[in-house]
């Protein structure tokens, strides 16, 4: 307890140095969480997209239903389906109008007859799907395919961009927050000379002068991942509605608060490590 | 208590104290005297492991501080009060913060801090300068702080490295009353000092040192100039 007092002590008594740690931290923290929320939605649509392998092929307007039953009859026989799906004109404007529910302009222009109708096939893995594809792309009846591997395909290549450039950005500024706390500390340090002198000479063991200077790192980390994370968790919780219109259908929403207690638990953990470990090499540089 | 056997100490080519041996023995009172440079402070710092001897022995309470590893130190510290001629007291605290540091250090019960600082500030005649800063107190009150905080933690030995070196006559008298005082109730007292009167008038024993080595070692000495 006594040692807290010392730590807050010094955070008082240099309230401009605290602020510049704790900013530096709140900076690191909330790009890592950003980086997170990211990197966690794109895995989840990612998933969405991959346990549905799904091709879906647009009639063209003159094709009558005893073509469309022969084509499906076709694409049975490959044995590879798990479900197909006819989708008439009717039933397209009807999931038009469900999504564009909110905005009469776009209802008033469409009518059930420029949508084309259209077949959702489903297989058993994505491997499959690339042969009904072909079926598809090659048949007179079909106009357009669209292939979810695509999707697939290029939202991984994203993802996996996404993970590299937000693990490099977290690394360097985790290094240079490290620095940052480092340097006060440091600083501190070397203006409490005289007194960490005095306190040897009456006995002091080496943690008892050491402990006030790694809480006082640790607090700067553990504040900063706490301001971060409410930051992240209140603009999370502010784009929600924007989120969900974006991500029609796929149900990422509303985040469980799991989830948002891991990452604060992440946060926190890693504001710890780095405010103890720049206290410490702090300590081992300016303390002998 | 206190054995200094065949002690040297060297830094680079300068000799501070050379081939030093004396004993002190438990609830003495001891100067030592000598020129600038003669080598009291260095006794005091090789008493407190500040740094080691070059060759030769030292022995607290029958322990070869050669022997004692450094994370041990500050337990032999705790043994050892000092005052110090520039007092060395923490800025940022009151007299009573820091008057108690000894006993905190060890992490104390607050109850048995309390009862002791009010008792050693009694002593001292610094009960209504306790919430003071040193900053707030005159050059004799901040030394007497200095001794409170010396002796708190009831140390077997005081050191005290020419604690008037600061002070007028009038203040020099009372710090030393308080440490024969102190001295009185059993504790070994080691000082050193430049402070001919205060040598003169008490005649204790007198040690003292020239050009780092013993010139006079006497019980009931006087201060002599070499």
């Amino acid at each position: 307890m006594k040692h807290f007092r010392t730590a807050w002590q010094h955070i008082r008594r240099s309230p401009y140095q605290a602020l510049a740690a704790i900013s530096v931290m709140i900076l690191t923290f909330f790009v890592a969480a950003i980086f997170i929320f990211i990197a966690s939605g794109s895995e989840a649509i990612l998933h969405w997209f991959e346990t549905r392998p799904q091709v879906t092929g647009f009639f063209k307007d003159e094709v009558t239903m005893t073509q469309v039953d022969s084509f499906k009859e076709r694409l049975n026989q490959t044995g590879q389906i798990t479900e197909i799906k006819y989708i008439s004109k009717e039933e397209a404007l009807a999931i038009y109008q469900e999504q564009n529910k909110d905005d009469p302009l776009l209802l008033e222009m469409v009518t059930a007859n420029i949508l084309p109708a259209s077949l959702e096939v489903a297989t058993n893995d994505l491997s499959a799907l690339g042969e009904v594809a072909q079926i598809m792309r090659e048949a007179p009846e079909i106009d357009e395919v669209i292939f979810h591997e695509d999707i697939v395909s290029s939202l991984s290549k994203w993802t996996s961009a996404i993970r590299k450039i937000g693990l490099g950005l977290i690394i360097a500024l985790s290094i240079f927050s490290l620095t940052i706390i480092l340097v006060i500390i440091g600083m501190k340090i070397a203006l409490r000379k005289e007194a960490i002198e005095i306190l040897r000479l009456i006995g002091a063991s080496s943690w008892y002068i050491r402990l006030p200077f790694l809480l006082e790192g640790m607090f700067y980390g553990v504040i900063g991942a706490l301001i971060a994370w409410l930051i992240s968790v209140i603009l999370l919780l502010y784009s929600t509605p924007f989120l969900i219109s974006f991500l029609a259908g796929i149900p990422l929403f509303p985040v469980p608060p799991v989830f948002l207690a891991l990452v604060l638990l992440v946060l926190v953990t890693g504001g710890l490590v780095i405010g103890l470990l720049g206290s410490l090499i702090a300590l081992r540089r300016f303390l002998r | 208590m206190i054995k200094f056997d065949q002690v040297t100490k060297k830094f680079g080519k300068i000799i501070a104290l050379n081939n030093v041996s004396f004993e002190i023995d438990s609830g003495e009172f001891v100067f030592i005297t000598g020129p600038s440079g003669a080598g009291k402070t260095t006794i005091t710092r090789l008493i407190l492991k500040e740094f080691e001897p070059t060759s030769g022995k030292i022995k607290i309470n029958k322990q070869d501080l050669a022997k004692i590893p450094s994370k041990k130190v500050p337990e032999l510290r705790r043994k050892i009060g000092v005052v110090f001629q520039d007092f060395k007291l923490l800025f940022d605290r009151t007299v009573f913060e820091n008057v108690i540091l000894p006993l905190e250090v060890i992490g104390a019960d607050k109850t048995m801090i309390e009862e002791k600082a009010n008792e050693i500030l009694k002593l001292v005649g610094l009960s209504d300068r306790a919430d003071l800063f040193p900053s707030q107190l005159a050059g004799g009150e901040l030394q007497r702080a200095c001794l409170a905080r010396a002796v708190i933690a009831e140390p077997k030995i005081l050191l005290a490295d020419e604690p008037t070196g600061n002070l007028d006559p009038a203040t020099s008298w009372q710090i030393i009353k308080l440490m024969k005082k102190i001295n009185k109730l059993g504790t070994t007292v080691v000082m050193a000092t430049h402070n001919v009167d205060i040598v003169n008038s008490l005649r204790e024993r007198v040690i003292i040192l020239g050009k780092g080595k013993i010139v006079k070692d006497q019980k009931e000495g006087k201060y002599e100039t070499l």
